[in-house]
């Protein structure tokens, strides 16, 4: 069965930019701008990732990271932290927040997709 | 825009270009060119309102734009305009953003340039 990413993300750009790196994987990408909406997609989706930018327009990453990590139809999925160094604080707390990880913007598109990679790998 | 394209942005758009391939950058490129000036204004008008939450997102915004077509001097001004709008600081902020804008139309040229866009 193919695998699922969800990306959350409202920058166009980035979703271009991610669609085309993470073409490769041969995973299915679903995308969402709206933080609110990212917790139903994933019940309903159960991706194999989530790949979640921390500023968003309606929510934040982190408020997103709490609606997951609290339905356990969910909970298990991991969380990859997208953001700039303005807003990221170290990987270390994000993870004690249950954050699978951090990638920093501007996105290094090789360690982006090693790090993704790590969970969708076959 | 006037001379040559610089040899470092040229070399990292290059590399973007072999990573994801000369039609995603390019339709980057246009999300980009289409975006930037109501991007800043949207930072100018949300700062001028005192509306820092709105000029952070929208600095955020800019920043992750020019990050990721190499623009790394652009990047780093609008994230000092983020944390300036994160910690309260309007005037450092808005000063920022003003030392940001003719890189900002720089960077447009050199776009408009290297993929022959109107």
């Amino acid at each position: 069965m193919k695998k699922r990413i969800l990306i959350v993300e409202d920058n166009a750009l980035v979703r271009e930019m991610y669609r085309s790196a993470l073409k490769p994987l041969g995973a299915e990408l679903l995308e969402t701008q709206r933080g609110l909406l990212a917790a139903d997609i994933a019940r309903r989706e159960q991706p194999s990732l989530v790949i979640l930018d921390l500023v968003l327009p309606d929510i934040s990453g982190q408020e997103v990271l709490k609606l997951i990590k609290s339905a356990p139809e969910t909970a298990r999925i991991p969380v990859l932290a997208v953001t700039n160094s303005a807003t990221a604080g170290d990987e270390a707390s994000l993870k004690a927040l249950g954050f699978a990880g951090l990638i920093t913007k501007p996105v290094n598109i090789k360690a982006f997709c090693d790090a993704v990679a790590k969970f969708v790998a076959p | 825009m006037s001379g040559p394209l610089p040899a470092r942005w040229t070399n990292a758009i290059g590399q973007r270009e072999v990573l994801l391939g000369r039609d995603t950058v390019q339709r980057m490129a246009e999300i980009y060119l289409a975006e930037l000036d109501s991007v800043i204004e949207a930072i100018i008008a949300a700062l001028r309102e005192g509306d820092l939450a709105t000029a952070r997102r929208a600095a955020h915004h800019l920043g992750a734009n020019a990050g990721s077509l190499d623009f790394m001097d652009l990047a780093d001004l609008a994230q000092r305009v983020e944390v300036c709008s994160l910690h309260g600081d309007q005037d450092g902020a808005l000063q920022t953003l003003q030392t940001s804008i003719p890189i900002a139309q720089r960077s447009a040229s050199l776009l408009r340039n290297h993929f022959g866009l109107v």
